[in-house]
């Protein structure tokens, strides 16, 4: 299973992924989500994560605040932080970690983004991001760089993403970017179904080299530095870098032995040599024999073999008779032979050159002294919040926010209690009355101000309070912002001379994750979806969660 | 045509069967049909289609028979 986290909304992705199959956190959870050990990242059943980092919004505001150098050194401060956190994930949980490469989008920072302004530019944070999770791959076998940098630079960062579906719903990208997104991280998945091909299978005339050498000889054949000769030569050099990384390459082609080896052995243009082969068939035998001998004497499954050749009728013959190998269509125009390669053949291959074994190599490295003062540093989630300088802000019945306060139970779905649904007449009329009352959340921490997040609307029936709304956007949960605010509600409502509340869960399909985690954890009464406690009680409860200090609250 | 492939898109993102799509279907009718499939809507109509929604388009087209006719106006 495969869990997916970013700090922003990639939700859209979703749909791609079988439900049974993949678990998305909930946006700007990640941080939280892999300091935490009790996390769902943690769960034995998730063996893969993926996080999905757009550089621009980690830095957050501190991206305008550029007066001097320093200001830029703090952007790499929380660089740092970041890879700490993703480091002392990468060794307590042991899963599969996969991250994007940063690009930042040049066209929103006109002036801090100049090449030639040394003091002022920003890629140099780009580049500081990129080098060190470089450097951390180096390090950790269970860490997988995703080509982020790569996609953009082929497809075009505006041809990705559209503005409105940003301001509308924190969606950067597009529906063609999420695709994309989708299959390259089913490439990098696909190397541990264990269904990927491991061999390929060559032709060599018309394949390797243009022409026929029984024919052609060697001085005729077409491999050389420039013209059509080159086409061949490029492909050779492209065949031999998929070796390099690990893929078997093997000649099955209809030849005189002796006219090949002269090839291999003296013409001066040939990038592949005869050692590069494991396996070499080359005689006049069917061609169908030959691969099934291949696949046996390498003791592969004769569906990890990948076939090349230009001959449609061997083709043919191969696909007809041995339906699990992949026999691919030659191209038609021999100039995009590379394209070609790169496109269509190199997708049956991994990218990654990792194996489980290695993975579990990495168990055996974790005793690094300098890993234990790195857990010691980051040491856990506890400073984290800590040290994020959290400054909430609780309005009471404030009319200036009854808009967003409808749209907040309009639109949240995760962490909602009740999922209940109001109009800003609804609100209105809970304001300016005396039973009911609308407590409003105002959430700061030293990279951002994030507004008004949460909200919760209290029923008052004499000396007891109903909570008939308590919700939250997701981005902010984690940070034990839920529990405080609930914390100050209760003061609240103690200094009314309440005693009791009564706090209800309505299960939704949405809510079954966020919402429910933290009802189950302050329902210290009992196992139902409703219950009442002595405010007294429930304050003292929540407490142990160790709450947060600075919040303030405005009677407004 | 343009009917039917809005209404597979429809029901792929909303993962509701297609039968029960209705010409009068709207926005918050069915549970899956939240603002983030809303969105999501608008993402593969305008890929589909070849054509872009304004902001005021997204928040505007709240049912099914809005989204149609709108489509249909767009591919004249």
């Amino acid at each position: 299973m495969i869990a997916f986290g970013s700090n922003i909304n990639i939700e859209p992705l979703k749909r791609y992924f079988d439900e049974s199959e993949s678990y998305f956190i909930g946006y700007d959870k990640y941080i939280f989500e892999m300091l935490n050990e009790n996390s769902v990242l943690y769960d034995e059943k998730i063996d893969k994560v993926f996080i999905f980092i757009d550089l621009k919004e980690m830095l957050k505001d501190n991206f305008f605040n550029l007066s001097n150098f320093e200001d830029k050194m703090n952007l790499k401060k929380t660089i740092d932080d970041f890879f700490d956190v993703v480091e002392r994930f990468l060794i307590k949980s042991k899963k599969i970690l996969i991250i994007n490469n940063a690009f930042l989008d040049r066209s929103t920072y006109l002036t801090y983004l100049n090449f030639n302004s040394e003091k002022y530019s920003f890629l140099d944070v780009e580049n500081y991001y990129n080098e060190k999770l470089r450097v951390l791959k180096k390090e950790y076998n269970n860490l997988i760089i995703f080509d982020w940098q790569r996609i953009v630079f082929e497809y075009g960062y505006k041809n990705l993403t559209d503005n409105k579906f940003w301001y509308l719903g924190r969606i950067k990208f597009n529906s063609f970017c999420f695709e994309i997104i989708k299959d390259e991280l089913n490439n990098i998945l696909k190397a541990y179904t264990g269904k990927i091909k491991k061999v390929l299978v060559l032709d060599l005339d018309n394949t390797l080299w243009g022409g026929i050498i029984g024919e052609d000889g060697i001085d005729g054949i077409k491999l050389s530095e420039d013209g059509e000769g080159k086409i061949y030569r490029d492909f050779q050099k492209n065949i031999k870098a998929l070796k390099d990384l690990g893929i078997i390459l093997t000649i099955c082609s209809k030849n005189n032995i002796d006219d090949v080896k002269e090839v291999f052995e003296k013409h001066p243009l040939m990038v592949l040599k005869w050692d590069d082969f494991i396996i070499k068939k080359i005689n006049w035998n069917n061609k169908v024999e030959n691969i099934k001998s291949i696949a046996e004497e390498l003791n592969v499954g004769i569906d990890s073999l990948v076939f090349i050749d230009d001959n449609p009728v061997e083709r043919n013959i191969v696909k007809e008779n041995l339906k699990e190998v992949e026999v691919v269509n030659f191209p038609e125009n021999i100039e995009n032979l590379v394209n070609w390669f790169i496109d269509v053949i190199y997708e049956f291959f991994p990218k990654i050159n990792l194996t489980k074994e290695d993975i579990k190599k990495t168990e055996q490295y974790k005793a690094n002294l300098k890993r234990s003062e790195l857990l010691k540093k980051v040491s856990d989630i506890e400073d984290f919040i800590k040290n994020l300088n959290i400054e909430l802000h609780i309005y009471i019945d404030n009319k200036n926010f009854i808009s967003r306060a409808a749209q907040l139970t309009q639109k949240t779905n995760q962490f909602n209690l009740t999922t209940k649904r109001y109009t800003e007449n609804d609100i209105r009329t809970f304001m300016e009355s005396e039973e009911k009352i609308v407590f409003l959340l105002e959430y700061k921490d030293k990279f951002q101000n994030e507004g008004i997040i949460g909200e919760a609307i209290v029923k008052i029936e004499s000396d007891r309070a109903v909570l008939d709304t308590f919700l939250m956007s997701c981005r902010v949960i984690g940070r034990k912002v839920e529990y405080t605010f609930l914390y100050e509600i209760l003061n609240y409502l103690e200094q009314m001379k309440i005693k009791d509340i009564s706090i209800e869960f309505i299960p939704t399909k949405k809510n079954k994750f966020v919402a429910k985690e933290f009802f189950e954890k302050i329902n210290f009464i009992n196992n139902e979806n409703i219950f009442i406690a002595k405010i007294d009680d429930l304050k003292k409860h929540l407490e142990k969660f160790k709450l947060l200090e600075r919040s303030k609250i405005d009677r407004n | 045509m343009i009917e039917t492939k809005i209404y597979e898109i429809i029901s792929d993102i909303l993962k509701v069967d297609v039968k029960q799509i209705k010409r009068d279907l709207c926005i918050g009718d069915v549970e899956e049909w939240d603002s983030l499939a809303h969105l999501q809507i608008f993402m593969e109509l305008e890929k589909e289609f070849d054509i872009k929604f304004s902001m005021d388009d997204i928040s505007n087209l709240d049912c099914i028979n809005k989204i149609i006719d709108k489509v249909k106006q767009c591919k004249k």
